[in-house]
């Protein structure tokens, strides 16, 4: 074998703290290297050509570039080397970046890491076979979990883009967090009124498939060819039938049943639909509050439907589709605020959220627009507004900024003077976040407009004074002293986490998430919108906060990827996947269940059962390959005997 | 804090917070950084005196009033301990307004509690070589 | 259930009170407490705002005798000494601080030092809020209570293993066992002002004030505590504390004990509720209407059935 081994200066990200020329050097003694170099920037276009200039000249069979991380730069490689007519995978990276120059000031100890791992390169490629991927069919159609703004905005553009879609959502309405809004910053706009039309163009498109109330049981499969098991829970409607004509929830004699869309601010009916734009707009019964599934007596509802919409022996469903890829965009829930103990924790019915106060102003909410006390029903004079509340909180392990709370705020501190002209707003912040466009210049109108008193410093306390109002007490550090303030409401602006269920969600999807149960992007900078799985993309605050415009944007992002997998008819496969050597196989069946993929599975092979690898499916991780107690499953480029050869060069040095 | 973190050490050590704090340890529980704010300004307030910077004396000859009848007994003398810090304050009339409910109610004593056993002795013992020690390694006790 | 009992300095002065109904409760749950011979005082604030050792030296002294009583917890109705002697045993795992208060002591402190708690705690600890009903004779339904529990008794939080810091629940759950009307008291947790009553007197008198007025505010009958600092500045300086927040109130401030002693049928002078500044005698003479009515309603429904049978 002829090996060129090519070392990288990455500028002086490497060459700073590792002495490439020598570890260029060190390398022509290594086995089968043939040649050996270094290079300023092996990435870049004259690198490249360089390293296809010495394959053509040297007759190299095999290439080893030392340098970065193989996440981000194999990829490149690999089309360089089959540029130069070699295979594909007949190239090995070692990381002397991340792994040498980056992590150590010791350019003697860091030339001698590197020349090591080089080594270990080298013993690996010369093991190394040509593969070739395994092309296979795709199925054009799309998942998009969850209908908030985002998953809209990724199923229109999709839809438009001609993929059939499949939107599951797990409320009985799409629309998610944005229909309960009242108004949207910076331009003060009815949020319904321009979220509203989306949704209707979901219900009216011929490319979307819509399963409200519904929730995604499991998933199998792999890129292009996923299963996806949906569970649809009872309605105790039968939408078919349901024109929403709301006669039902007129006549519901359970009218103290509590109003999640309206965060609870006011009850609502057993049988309800949850706002005017609803999408579907269908009737849902509680099935925890309704007289008829409690008690087994009322049936007002099925008397009063004109169309005989219901039922209640209605049984959960399970659904199951054919998709090629999968839009995650379950958005976010507000955190357990009531932890704030010193707030309150949820005793003091004038203390609320952010999302409860846009439920007070919403004109399709409790008090048709009205802002009124919780407890007593009447006007607030003084509205006190409290950010990072599970926010850039350490102490309760929500170090992280919530992202757009200061703006939602300074929203509400305008429309507070709109509704209650006499009214005035104070803010306790910590920071003002405000980098958006028109954002800034919004926060200031907040302040010198409408004359909101931003008070930077937290809030230490709030407790009721007896009198029905409420002593807000903080600390104002520009002054350097302690404020009291007398508040009629308290405005909480609660800090954001990934919707409940993203970790199991995240599971499912075979995807990382952070503790915080945000999915984890591919990479942080150039890819957000992919996942490390194959084929999962994301869309809106599931993967990290951000507001409407920048949940949109990612919801179209999205969109273009799943539109770019879809323009190709085939997909290949990587073929550095696990292969089962029949002879040695006793079809113990430990690797079909260790597989995280399932991409195991047993055969009839001559009379005996085997165990056999799905080359689409499987991934290459290895699980396998360390459990099988008869060393008959094999890593294709991670055989025993490489990791073996690695390990005894690493030993030599 | 900001004090702390910027260095401004002749500020911070003369600064009256430091004798003004209660220690009730609020800050500590809801410092969004979980700084443990309490035990940072007992530092401070250590420094402070081993330095001989007290700015608020008033508090600090509270404090002296009040070990040196546990120093004399064994345990606290009210009374003793008043007395003590009128002299030693010059407020000669602090809080005699209250001494006479107090004393109606027999909440204060005339006759301070001893430690019996002679374990008021071995109380003076340990003030007293907290003292020497601390003259030995040359800070204010 | 035996305790080595550390009284603290203040229960032979301003807080005889706190010690006679401390010791009177007790004695009605059947728990033994055995007071450390020859304890002296723990140094209180000035010890530890002067020194961390010598505040330390000072407590350990007693843990000390306490191990030598083979106690396994000290048990002390103050949260000051509490806080004190927690602070000192937990410091004391420390070997390089051991080693500089036994610098201070007359002979090294015993390796294992016992645990400490609240007396608060240890009753909660062996004494079920049905045990505790079951020496109930006299109720105290219908009186309208606000636990108030100062700073000392759950902070730091770590260390005190106090339920929530903000919000601990332990002397509602006591004296609701006694039949007591408990409100969500929202102050519960603030300081009165502690030791700066003799040196800073506004600012405890508006710290104290401001806790009084929301008491008041919230129509109840007495303010319960447990802490014999706190119990000073909300009542033998309630005219300070009116006077700084300009309402006049009328407050008794009870310690949690004496509540308990009433509903256990003890003599209020037994409890030395005759100490208090603030005259508890409206509150006793409403619990005593309260119940006197109670019982005139039973007997005229007795003698109404009695009629029908």
């Amino acid at each position: 074998m002829r090996i060129g081994v090519f070392i990288c200066h990455c500028g002086s990200n490497i060459g700073g703290t590792v002495d490439c020329a020598r570890v260029a050097e060190l390398a022509r003694a290594f086995p089968d290297v043939a040649y050996a170099t270094d290079l300023m920037y092996s990435c870049a276009e004259p690198g490249q050509a360089a390293i296809e200039a010495a394959i053509h000249e040297h007759k190299l069979d095999g290439v080893v570039v030392a340098s970065c991380t193989p996440r981000m730069h194999e990829p490149t490689f690999r089309r360089t080397v089959e540029r130069a007519g070699l295979n594909r995978y007949m190239f090995e990276m070692a990381n002397i970046r991340e792994h040498v120059s980056w992590i150590g000031k010791d350019k003697e100890a860091n030339t001698n890491k590197a020349a090591e791992l080089v080594q270990i390169a080298v013993e690996k490629l010369r093991r190394d076979k040509p593969l070739t991927a395994k092309s296979f069919d795709i199925n054009k159609r799309v998942l998009i979990i969850g209908g908030g703004v985002a998953g809209i905005q990724a199923a229109l553009d999709c839809a438009d883009g001609g993929v059939p879609v499949v939107l599951v959502e797990r409320e009985a309405t799409i629309g998610g967090k944005m229909a309960k809004l009242d108004k949207t910053f910076p331009t003060v706009d009815c949020s319904a009124c321009i979220l509203g039309p989306k949704m209707v163009d979901v219900a009216q498109h011929p490319n979307i498939t819509l399963y409200a109330y519904s929730e995604v049981e499991d998933i199998s499969g792999y890129v292009g060819n996923f299963t996806v098991k949906i569970r649809k829970r009872p309605t105790y409607v039968d939408w078919s039938k349901c024109t929403g004509c709301g006669a039902c929830t007129e006549k519901c004699p359970s009218k103290k049943t509590p109003d999640a869309f309206n965060e609870f601010t006011g009850p609502t009916t057993a049988i309800n639909i949850a706002f005017p734009q609803a999408i579907p707009k269908k009737a849902v019964i509680n099935a925890e509050h309704c007289r008829q599934l409690v008690k087994g007596k009322c049936g007002v509802c099925a008397k009063v439907c004109p169309t005989g919409a219901i039922n209640y022996e209605m049984q959960e469903e399970i659904i199951t589709e054919e998709v090629g890829c999968i839009v995650a965009a379950t958005g976010y829930d507000l955190m357990d605020w009531t932890v704030y103990e010193e707030y309150g924790g949820g005793r003091y019915p004038d203390v609320i959220t952010s999302l409860q106060y846009e439920r007070l102003l919403s004109a399709s909410g409790p008090t048709e627009g009205h802002i009124l006390r919780p407890s007593d029903g009447k006007e607030p004079r003084n509205v006190v507004f409290i950010q990072c509340v599970g926010s850039r909180d350490r102490s309760i392990g929500r170090p992280y900024c919530s992202g757009f709370c200061c703006m939602y705020t300074a929203k509400q501190a305008v429309l507070t003077k709109d509704h209650i002209p006499d009214s005035q707003s104070y803010v306790f912040y910590m920071d003002v976040r405000a980098p958006g466009k028109m954002y800034d210049e919004f926060t200031r109108r907040a302040i010198e407009e409408y004359g909101t008193e931003y008070i930077r410093g937290r809030v230490s306390k709030i407790y009721p004074d007896g009198n029905g109002r409420l002593v807000v007490r903080g600390v104002d550090t520009l002054m350097g002293e302690q404020v009291e303030i007398l508040a009629d409401l308290v405005v909480l602006a609660v800090g954001v986490e990934a919707s409940k269920g993203s970790p199991q969600l995240a599971e499912k999807l075979r995807i990382s998430y952070d503790s915080y149960g945000f999915f984890m992007e591919s990479h942080v900078k150039l890819k957000p919108v992919e996942t490390n799985t194959a084929g999962v993309f994301l869309a809106g605050v599931c993967q990290g906060v951000k507001d409407i415009p920048a949940s949109v944007s990612q919801g179209s992002a999205a969109a273009a990827k799943v539109l770019a997998l879809f323009a190709r008819d085939k997909l290949e496969n990587d073929p550095q996947i696990a292969a089962v050597d029949v002879k040695r196989c006793v079809a113990c069946g430990k690797c079909i269940r260790c597989c995280p993929f399932g991409a195991i599975k047993e055969v009839e092979f001559r009379g005996e059962v085997k165990a056999q690898v799905i080359e689409t499916v499987c991934q290459g991780c290895g699980v396998c390959t360390s459990t099988c107690p008869q060393g008959a499953i094999q890593l294709a480029h991670a055989t025993d005997n490489q990791i073996l050869a690695e390990v005894n060069a690493l030993c030599q040095c | 804090m900001r004090g702390v973190q910027l260095g401004l050490k002749d500020q911070v050590l003369n600064s009256r917070s430091l004798w003004m704090c209660l220690s009730c340890s609020t800050c500590s529980l809801r410092c969004p950084n979980d700084i443990d704010v309490a035990a940072v300004m007992e530092t401070l307030r250590h420094m402070a005196r081993k330095e001989g910077r007290v700015t608020v004396p008033k508090v600090e000859k509270f404090w002296f009033s009040f070990l040196d009848t546990v120093r004399r007994f064994g345990r606290t003398y009210e009374i003793g301990t008043m007395a003590l810090y009128m002299l030693r304050s010059m407020r000669v009339f602090t809080d005699v307004d209250l001494a006479p409910a107090a004393l109606a109610k027999q909440k204060l004593g005339f006759k301070p509690h001893v430690t019996p056993n002679g374990g008021a002795e071995a109380v003076g013992r340990i003030l007293k070589r907290y003292e020497e020690r601390a003259k030995r390694e040359g800070v204010r006790p | 259930m035996n305790f080595a009992y550390y009284p603290g300095c203040s229960a032979a002065g301003s807080s005889a009170d706190y010690e006679m109904s401390t010791r009177a409760v007790c004695r009605a749950l059947k728990i033994g407490l055995q007071e450390i011979p020859d304890w002296n005082c723990c140094g209180s604030t000035p010890a530890h705002a002067v020194d961390t050792e010598l505040s330390a030296a000072l407590c350990v002294r007693n843990l000390d005798l306490a191990a030598r009583m083979d106690a396994a917890t000290v048990v002390t109705p103050c949260p000051s000494c509490l806080s004190n002697l927690k602070h000192a045993g937990k410091r004391m795992e420390n070997p390089a601080f051991r080693a500089r208060v036994n610098e201070l002591l007359d002979n090294p402190a015993a390796e294992k030092l016992p645990e400490t708690t609240s007396v608060m705690q240890a009753i909660a600890s062996c004494r079920t809020a049905a045990d505790i009903a079951a020496n109930v004779c006299k109720p105290l339904k219908g009186l309208k209570i606000a636990a108030y529990y100062g700073c000392l008794m759950s902070r730091p939080a770590g260390l005190m293993q106090f339920g929530d810091p903000e919000n601990p629940t332990l002397m509602e759950s006591l004296l609701s066992a006694c039949g007591a009307e408990m409100v969500d008291f929202p102050l519960k947790t603030e300081c009165c002002g502690a030791s700066f009553g003799i040196p800073e007197r506004p600012m405890t008198a508006v710290n104290s004030g401001r806790i009084l007025e929301v008491a008041a505010n919230m129509g109840v009958d007495a303010v319960a505590v447990a802490c014999p600092l706190c119990q000073m500045n909300l009542d033998l300086r309630q005219k300070q504390a009116a006077k700084a927040v300009n309402v006049f109130f009328n407050m008794p401030v009870l310690y949690y004990t004496q509540l308990m002693g009433l509903a256990f049928g003890f003599d209020p002078r037994e409890l030395g509720l005759h100490k208090l500044c603030v005259s508890a005698d409206p509150l006793l003479q409403k619990l005593d209407a309260l119940r006197r009515e109670e019982a005139l309603a039973e007997a005229k429904a007795k003698a109404a059935e009695g009629g029908n049978a």
